[in-house]
């Protein structure tokens, strides 16, 4: 009876075993963990750099003569297969687990990402929160390369400055994966991904010395790529990906100027909006309706605007209309240059008029070149900061 | 032994009581006469020394002289003297009249003094047991801030004066056993008639009858032999050297077993939650208490499971480790030679070593052990790189939290299995761990004490004994006893809040 039960104890643990799924014990010192990941587009194929940090002098306490991360490269066709020839290079087996970034080349993109998306998501032991870039004006392998200053791993640096910049800056977006891949599978919709670039190139940045020698912090996020299906369309410049966030909503929390000779130079920043997308068909013609609405706080004043009356802080306001609504439209003309809805207009028919839509669907990169937005902005000003009128309205003493 | 009947003969008797217990240095004999005007009539006294007690060994020999001078015992028969005896020295201490011969040298072994008669078969047992115990100390394992702080002795007297100082109720109800074949150690059960149930009362005394050994040299023999799961690591006798917890347990419907010699009392049924509370518990504000609690109960879990974690994730699940903290334990594993397992293993073990160590060691030679331990394997073994600064952080976190739970046999409990899920997480990861938590929930609640299943009140859930279990509620709140341990409905507390909300609003002054 007892034998019974212990078998039966020991079946039952060994029954679970099969239910674990994949695991495997790994020392923490026999892993290279990878933050970083990179690939271009070269005549061989594919080129990968891979960005592993090295704990030992990232978590030193004191200046150690040893590079913050160690690069790896591999040239090839197949992802997965360079992950692992990287053991021939490296004594560690990578480890992706704690990717952060990865950095596609503008010719690698140009090609089409999707493979590579396939890979990211369909191998478990990637994250789901990694941020896709795209690299700008530089290639991924050169991104990699570069070292950082505040935060000692260049990867974190990057992954910060995308999260943070989302947040605080309405020139930039974050992307992860299922975002991205969702944006690029359906219809009426395409895909963006922002840029990051090296801000000065001199000779020799990648060596440690170099690095003690130099001030700034040498990558930056900028520019937004956009797609059509998985390939690289084009850029949007700042301006323009301001454009794209306002039309999206996706404004957490951004400042701006608007300067006019009546006015002075007059910044705001923008605490709090709302954007309401609408289609309508008109004569069987879908009309875009974009209304904004915009919670501002008045940062900083220049000149001599009496911004405590309400007909000067309305003044303001048409002004501030008047700049989004061109960014916005600037970001529109860009985007229907290359016949890419990356604002998801197509959805928006999509979800409205679903028989239309079947009708547009095959060709609506080319409808959407030709489809009229009526775009609404309302502003408003509600807080003049801690101050009323500026000290300084006379200018300078005479 | 051949056994020998009380004769009448004094002289025959005082032979066999010295060949049975031996003529040794401390067994005493007085033999003295009384005169009268028909015959002298012979007795002895029959004690042994250092066992009796000195003070009244004094009074009753001061008594004994004069009334063997003063009184007049003249015409009296035998049979008169013994009872004149008897009446004059009742006055002193408490005297019985005794036949048995077996009774006698149990008697006198625990102390009591014999006093024979010439021409009777039968002799006057005189208390005067009384051994020269420890004062009453302060308590040493299980101290408070806040509280009383005098501890039980080794004296079963002494320790059940303590309840009744506590407890002046008529219920408290004492009954005495001997154990012990050849230790004869007293033994008295404690409760309280009507609140204690009877069905618990009845099992205890038919397992204590069961106990056929022969020695029983302190309450954790008893323990042993008449726990319900004799195999199981958690404790199911609450022992307690604390006269106020004892009280507060019998006033809960438990029953207190006390053991001469032992200055720990048991008391029974004893539930999983009863080793994490504090008698302080109830002497500080509720809030305080129930976050103290929590805090125990935090310390349960971490002295359980932090080791084995630090082994699941840094071996098996690097991913689930934020990167930031992941680089930092990252460069502390490297160039460390042993797995995360075996640093940990081996850690834990000689912390266990140390702690031993520590208790056992004599109290002069004790700064040696903090030296040793904590520069040289903590600092030095960091320092030479053969361990990882982390595993000392998890290390001193383990063994902070394991003294952090208030009864030493439940911490013990749980540092022994911690070393299970320590093995079975460097094998599964944290799959081991959950297999570990569902074996040890599983045991936990097949335990029983005493009938009451040892996870009451969680499982089987009960409203009322959830009222003092993670969570102390206010004194008013807790108004009837845990009903798993007295049946019915008891209440324990009469009233509401007695300051009433309306009372607070009106103005004193």
């Amino acid at each position: 009876m007892k034998l019974k039960k212990i078998f039966a104890i020991l079946l039952s643990v060994a029954l679970c075993l099969g239910l674990t799924g994949c695991w495997n014990s790994r020392e923490l010192n026999t892993l290279a963990f990878a933050t970083s990941l990179g690939l271009d587009k070269t005549d061989k194929g594919i080129l990968m750099t891979v960005q592993v940090f090295n704990p030992r002098a990232i978590a030193s306490q004191k200046t150690v003569n040893e590079t913050y991360v160690i690069i790896y490269t591999q040239e090839g066709k197949d992802i997965m297969e360079m992950v692992r020839r990287m053991i021939t290079q490296s004594p560690r087996k990578i480890n992706v687990t704690h990717l952060q970034t990865v950095i596609f080349g503008e010719e690698f993109a140009k090609e089409g990402i999707g493979p590579a998306l396939d890979f990211f998501s369909r191998e478990h032991q990637f994250r789901t929160d990694i941020y896709f870039t795209v690299a700008y004006d530089s290639t991924a392998n050169q991104i990699l390369r570069t070292q950082s200053k505040l935060d000692a791993n260049p990867s974190n640096n990057l992954f910060s400055s995308i999260k943070s910049s989302d947040q605080i800056w309405a020139g930039s977006k974050s992307v992860k994966i299922i975002e991205l891949i969702n944006s690029i599978i359906s219809d009426g919709k395409e895909a963006v991904v922002t840029g990051v670039e090296i801000t000065s190139r001199r000779p020799g940045r990648d060596t440690l010395g170099e690095l003690e020698k130099m001030e700034d912090d040498p990558i930056r996020v900028r520019n937004l790529a956009f797609f059509k299906g998985d390939k690289f369309a084009g850029w949007l410049d700042e301006d323009e990906c301001k454009g794209y966030n306002y039309l999206m909503g996706n404004v957490w929390d951004t400042v701006g100027y608007v300067e006019a000779p009546e006015i002075g130079k007059i910044t705001t920043e923008i605490t709090n909006m709302e954007a309401d997308r609408n289609v309508e068909l008109v004569n069987g013609k879908p009309v875009i309706h974009v209304s904004l609405k915009f919670r501002s706080n008045i940062e900083n004043v220049t000149g001599t605007l009496d911004i405590s009356k309400v007909e000067n802080l309305r003044k303001i306001e048409m002004l501030c209309e008047k700049k989004l609504k061109k960014q916005c439209l600037k970001s529109l003309a860009h985007t229907k240059e290359y016949g890419s809805d990356i604002f998801g207009f197509g959805e928006l028919i999509h979800r409205k008029y679903p028989s239309y839509w079947k009708t547009v669907k095959e060709n609506w990169s080319e409808e959407y070149k030709q489809v009229p937005v009526d775009l609404k902005i309302d502003y408003e000003i509600q807080r003049t900061g801690t101050l009323g009128n500026t000290f300084f309205k006379g200018g300078s003493k005479k | 032994m051949r056994y020998c009947g009380f004769s009448s003969n004094i002289s025959e008797n005082l032979r066999q009581i010295k060949n049975t217990i031996g003529n040794d240095l401390d067994f005493v004999v007085r033999v003295f006469n009384i005169l009268s005007d028909q015959r002298i009539l012979k007795c002895a006294v029959v004690y042994i020394n250092e066992m009796a007690d000195k003070s009244k060994l004094n009074s009753l020999s001061v008594e004994l002289n004069e009334t063997i001078l003063s009184e007049t015992w003249d015409g009296l028969s035998v049979e008169d003297c013994f009872v004149k005896l008897k009446t004059s020295l009742l006055c002193q201490v408490k005297v019985s009249v005794k036949a048995d011969i077996e009774t006698l040298y149990d008697e006198v072994l625990s102390g009591n003094t014999i006093l024979l008669v010439d021409g009777m078969n039968q002799f006057l047992l005189l208390y005067t047991s009384g051994t020269e115990g420890r004062a009453i100390g302060e308590t040493t394992s299980q101290t408070v801030i806040r509280g009383p702080k005098e501890a039980f002795t080794e004296n079963l007297n002494t320790n059940i004066s303590r309840i009744r100082r506590i407890v002046k109720d008529k219920s408290l109800k004492i009954e005495k056993m001997s154990l012990g074949e050849k230790t004869k150690t007293k033994i008295a059960i404690l409760y309280l008639e009507g609140i204690a149930k009877e069905e618990i009362l009845n099992e205890l005394r038919a397992r204590l009858n069961k106990i056929k050994v022969d020695s029983i040299l302190d309450s954790g023999y008893i323990e042993e032999y008449i726990k319900d799961d004799p195999n199981s690591v958690f404790p199911e006798f609450l022992n307690s050297e604390r006269p106020d917890t004892v009280s507060a347990n019998l006033l809960e419907g438990k029953v207190a077993i006390f053991v001469e010699g032992s200055p720990y009392a048991l008391t029974v049924p004893a539930l999983f939650i009863d080793f994490l509370q504090v008698s302080e518990d109830y002497y500080h504000h509720y809030i305080i208490s129930s976050f103290i609690r929590f805090v125990r109960y935090l310390a349960l879990l971490l002295t359980l499971v932090v080791p084995a974690l630090y082994i699941a994730l840094t071996t098996f699940h690097q991913e689930m480790i934020p990167t930031t903290l992941l680089v930092s334990i990252a460069a502390q594993r490297e160039g460390v030679p042993f797995p995360a397992f075996a640093e940990a293993f081996l850690m834990e073990i000689i912390f266990e070593i140390l702690r031993e160590a520590g208790i056992r060691m004599p109290r002069a030679v004790g700064s040696a052990i903090s030296i040793v331990g904590a520069l040289v394997l903590g600092q030095a073994a960091v320092q030479a790189g053969i361990i990882s600064a982390f595993i000392v952080i998890i290390v001193s976190i383990t063994a902070i939290a394991s003294f952090a739970i208030p009864n030493y046999e439940l911490s013990n409990a749980i540092r022994l299995i911690r070393f299970a899920f320590m093995i079975l997480s460097a094998c599964f990861g944290l799959f081991g761990i959950f297999i570990c938590f569902v074996i040890l929930i599983l045991h936990l609640s097949k335990l029983k004490s005493f009938g009451v299943p040892y996870l009451t009140p969680f499982a089987p859930a009960e409203a009322i004994g959830n009222r003092d279990a993670v969570v102390r509620f206010p004194m008013w709140k807790m108004k009837y006893r845990p009903h798993v341990m007295v049946g019915a409905e008891s209440v324990r507390v009469q009233i509401d809040p007695p300051l009433t909300d309306k009372r607070k609003d009106q103005e004193i002054f």
